[in-house]
């Protein structure tokens, strides 16, 4: 292979990015503004009452899922990384993985039936334990990460310095797995913001949520100048908060 | 208080809160009542009936077809740009330029595709899916493999010139094979990723393309007893727990070794 056609080769996925993923993108922008009101498709998307309530509760269903998923997940955290032996570990690192990896309807729809079985399919309740159910593994994974790389020996210098073990928690442990706690923190936060199936479909009147209402906005009322606005307005949310991520969390390995 | 037994508890009771909905799907796609909760007795006429389900089959294979498509020809243009990119450019710009896609939220990026594909007046279907799981598959790709060329020191690939090797065969006979836990992950997040795939997939498809997840979703959003699709299910559960058990546990070891 010559090594021009190497090169061709090589940049083929930034041409096909270009054409398939930003052309899009700039096509949303210029949609948003191409309508009568111009730029100020925006003020009024930032200023409709509806859309703002919409889009706290999302955020209020955003954030309740991520501080729930990290108090659960904290312990968890713990106890693989520093109590449990290097088998058991292993075997329940395998085991918090694997159902993440069986697809998000699926799972959605095998909690639809625990949640009908105990009668709260579309209520908040039941909409909160799958959001807690589908976002847990996401804090986990991160946050054991970043305690597993925590060096023993600053643990033991503590105790040997007279750290109680809450104070060795607090005062060592913790601000040492920030790292990871950020960054479970902002995948939750951010993917459970955006989310559309686990709200659509188990949430009943309580899941009409930010996706739910770009949904709407498309496909139902065909509003493409208000959704691309919208839509436009996410993303650039996404791209800071993610900038944020990866300056202070830390990166998890495949 | 004991911490220790406290916390092993506390893991357990998780760990069976995240399979009891898996446990109950299963032992409902057996079920002779259509009702949850309510055992009458052991039957595989769900699991009969799902064969002869024509739109259950059919969106197995598109479902096929679209991820295998998309997971082979993003790992290979992926695992190009990765090469090139680790070895003969700056990769800056690429780096970014494929990092956004996997950070933007995947409605957003449903909707702009299907803007695109009105604007240019395509018919949906087959191509308009497999065009948008690649898009964002290559991401992937690159970002799974670009590492794996990286680590590579290039005195390997000098030593095996000096020793009479041609570039080529330095590149197939050192690099690929010391690349290949990164093609292999590439392969499978890829396929798993397109084949599992909702969002987009729903809002780049025709009338006439399903895949297995846009059944699962037609049929569960009419929120009927549907025991057919109990045994869809559980089949898909099945399948995805072995495989990806098998996977989790090749990555766990493998960084075990290290």
């Amino acid at each position: 292979m010559s090594q021009k056609a190497f090169k061709i080769l090589a940049y083929t996925p930034l041409i096909y990015t270009l054409i398939a993923f930003y052309t899009p993108l700039l096509l949303m922008l210029v949609e948003s503004v191409s309508g009568k009101r111009g730029a100020a498709v925006y003020t009024d998307v930032l200023t409709n009452i509806n859309y703002l309530k919409v889009v706290s509760y999302s955020g209020y269903i955003a954030l309740l899922t991520t501080f729930i998923t990290f108090l659960i997940a904290l312990p968890i955290a713990y106890y693989l990384a520093f109590i449990a032996s290097e088998r058991l570990k292993l075997n329940l690192l395998i085991a918090f993985n694997v159902p993440l990896l069986v697809n998000l309807l699926l799972r959605t729809y095998a909690l639809l039936n625990i949640l009908m079985m105990l009668n709260i399919a579309g209520t908040f309740q039941g909409l909160m334990i799958g959001m807690i159910y589908q976002y847990f593994p996401l804090m986990l994974l991160p946050i054991y990460s970043s305690f597993e790389r925590i060096n023993h020996a600053l643990i033991e210098a503590a105790e040997t310095l007279g750290a109680r073990p809450k104070e060795q928690f607090l005062k060592v442990i913790l601000p040492l797995g920030l790292p990871g706690i950020v960054s479970g923190a902002t995948l939750v936060s951010l993917t459970a913001f955006t989310d559309f199936v686990t709200p659509a479909m188990l949430g009943g009147i309580h899941g009409y949520t930010l996706g739910y209402l770009i949904w709407d906005l498309f496909l139902k009322y065909r509003n493409w100048e208000t959704g691309s606005a919208l839509a436009f307005i996410i993303t650039l949310v996404a791209v800071a908060v993610s900038t944020i991520y990866t300056k202070w969390g830390v990166k998890i390995e495949a | 208080m004991k911490l220790k037994p406290l916390l092993a508890c506390f893991t357990a009771l998780v760990l069976a809160f995240m399979y009891a909905p898996l446990a109950v799907l299963i032992a409902q796609s057996f079920n002779t009542s259509k009702y949850i909760g309510v055992w009458k007795g052991f039957t595989l006429e769900w699991y009969f009936r799902l064969t002869g389900d024509y739109e259950v089959l059919e969106a197995t294979f598109n479902g096929l077809a679209v991820a295998t498509l998309s997971a082979l020809i993003s790992t290979l243009l992926g695992g190009i740009a990765g090469y090139y990119f680790s070895r003969y450019s700056r990769s800056g710009v690429a780096d970014s330029l494929l990092y956004v896609p996997i950070v933007i939220p995947e409605i957003v990026e449903a909707v702009s595709l299907l803007m695109l594909y009105v604007a240019l007046n395509v018919e949906l279907g087959f191509w308009t899916v497999l065009i948008g799981h690649i898009a964002y598959n290559i991401s992937y790709s690159y970002l799974a493999i670009k590492p794996q060329f990286e680590m590579t020191p290039h005195s390997l690939e000098e030593a095996a010139i000096n020793l009479g090797a041609t570039p080529i065969e330095a590149f197939l006979k050192v690099l690929l094979p010391l690349a290949t836990p990164g093609i292999i992950s590439s392969v499978l997040i890829t396929f798993s990723m397109s084949f599992d795939d909702f969002v987009k997939t729903l809002f780049t498809t025709g009338p006439g393309f399903k895949t297995l997840p846009l059944v699962i979703w037609i049929r569960a959003a009419r929120a009927r007893a549907t025991p057919e699709l109990n045994a869809l299910a559980s089949i898909m559960v099945a399948i995805s727990l072995l495989s990806s058990y098998i996977y989790t546990r090749y990555l766990l070891e493998a960084k075990k070794e290290k």
